[in-house]
């Protein structure tokens, strides 16, 4: 990575609200790899994103900001480790009236390293619509696993709260933390 | 549970009855007599709570059923803090220049002790006609007219001590999470440390507060990541955060009544972190962080 660009990595699952996150902030909208959705039993959408997201934030100087949206699907998961290569900090999106959002969240927190490679932050999504899991599930499973991420209730749909979540990424990176660059 | 904790704490733990032990550990429902009687003191509450219910606005508490390594987590907390209190009996005293009294810190200290009673499915009220508050007594929700609501957001209202009511909400009133009054009050309650966070101590936090439901600052995440990474005292995550006083003081208050906020040993005595963190955006990513905040409008 460039002294003069970035790389932040929106996961989670399918549905989450990766494209319209980045869509909220990128420069344009998102380049995206989006196909039929042949697994609407997981998630009743009717497209979903194959490959990756793509969006960009240009800086003064010519420096960037990128923005990668993974794939939701567990099988593609050989991308997601792909794009999380070094990110400077991932943005986990859940979505708290999936069924399996706890086993989701622990998927997704572990594959990126937990926070110890790249700070993590986590949205979730409908944690206050009725059936959903409160948001205090969420940080509990954290916690469980001796993890203390930021974790937020967030409509991504709301420019204001993708940049919540960008802007404590970025207090995160400010933080000369050499625990996580030796980890 | 007992023998398994042996050896591995700096205190030694047995079981007690409530009016000889240091610590309690309680259920967050039912009306009981022991914990009415231990909201009232300064000790430690270990809060079991189940996984439909609210977490309580405690430092201390487990999710119910947990494991054995979460209950030694907590119990290495609770150990801490009790062995630094114990071994010196000459502790810094808490913040002098509050004083339980005035309106706003009665109705913040009620707050804190209705967070360490156990439920028995009451409400409690506090304030006039056009500032009336009620809160659940198992934390997960209070009521308020929407102006209100709105108002302590921004400001300390003059809300007396809450007390146990017969009545119900009015109709139009708001239903909102507790977490959220909890944190303005904390907030607005006073510009230096509340006399409900120890001035002597070092603090971390157990966990991030809600900013989604909360609008965190700019300083307030920025404390916030800071002292989930370590544990500071309120003069060196001033120096670190380089922060006004009053901010940081607020940001405690805040966390304290939220239950988020874990403090213990004595920052007298170098309990703190190494403090190996620069909070600036010369750190790492250096312009990258100031220009991408620039352009997204993230201002302070």
């Amino acid at each position: 990575m460039s002294e003069h660009e970035f790389k932040i990595v929106f996961t989670g699952p399918m549905g989450a609200g990766k494209t319209t996150a980045i869509a909220a902030i990128s420069d344009e909208p998102p380049v995206s790899t989006d196909v039929v959705n042949t697994d609407r039993a997981a998630f009743d959408k009717p497209e979903t994103t194959a490959g990756l997201d793509y969006g960009r934030i240009a800086l003064d100087g010519g420096a960037s900001v990128r923005l990668y949206g993974t794939p939701g699907q567990l099988r593609y998961r050989f991308l997601w480790d792909i794009l999380g290569s070094n990110a400077a900090g991932v943005i986990v999106l859940i979505d708290a009236a999936q069924a399996d959002a706890l086993v989701q969240l622990d998927a997704f927190v572990d594959a990126f390293g937990g926070g110890r490679r790249a700070p993590i932050v986590v949205g979730i999504g409908r944690s206050g619509q009725s059936g959903a899991l409160p948001l205090d599930a969420f940080a509990q499973r954290l916690e469980s696993h001796g993890l203390t991420l930021p974790v937020f209730g967030v409509d991504v749909r709301r420019r204001d709260d993708v940049l919540l979540l960008v802007d404590t990424l970025l207090c995160l990176l400010e933080l000369d933390d050499a625990s996580r660059r030796t980890a | 549970m007992l023998k398994i904790l042996d050896g591995r704490g700096g205190l030694s733990w047995a079981l007690a009855p409530p009016d000889q032990a240091d610590v309690l550990i309680a259920g967050t429902h039912g009306d009981d007599l022991v914990a009415r009687h231990w909201a009232k003191t300064d000790k430690p509450l270990i809060a079991v709570y189940e996984a439909s219910a609210a977490r309580p606005l405690t430092p201390y508490t487990l999710h119910h059923p947990f494991r054995v390594m979460q209950l030694l987590g907590v119990l290495e907390d609770v150990d801490q803090a009790l062995g630094d209190t114990l071994h010196d009996a000459a502790r810094t005293p808490r913040a002098e220049s509050i004083r339980i009294g005035s309106a706003g810190i009665d109705f913040a200290e009620s707050l804190r002790l209705l967070a360490r009673s156990s439920a028995g499915g009451n409400l409690h009220a506090a304030g006039d006609a056009a500032t009336r508050v009620y809160v659940r007594d198992d934390l997960s929700v209070y009521y308020a007219g929407a102006e209100t609501a709105r108002r302590l957001t921004r400001e300390a209202l003059p809300l007396a001590a809450l007390r146990l009511t017969a009545d119900t909400p009015p109709p139009g009133f708001v239903c909102r999470p507790v977490l959220e009054l909890a944190w303005f009050t904390g907030w607005h309650a006073a510009d230096t440390l509340a006399p409900w966070v120890d001035r002597g101590a070092t603090h971390r936090l157990r966990r991030w507060p809600d900013f989604g439901l909360l609008r965190g600052t700019r300083n307030q995440l920025a404390l916030a990541a800071l002292l989930t990474h370590a544990s500071y005292s309120r003069a060196r995550l001033v120096e670190v955060s380089r922060q006004p006083a009053a901010n940081v003081d607020r940001f405690l208050n805040a966390c304290a009544l939220s239950g988020v906020l874990a403090s213990t040993g004595d920052a007298a005595r170098g309990a703190e972190g190494a403090g190996a963190f620069i909070a600036n955006s010369a750190a790492r990513f250096g312009g990258l962080i100031r220009g991408l905040r620039a352009r997204l409008g993230l201002t302070t």
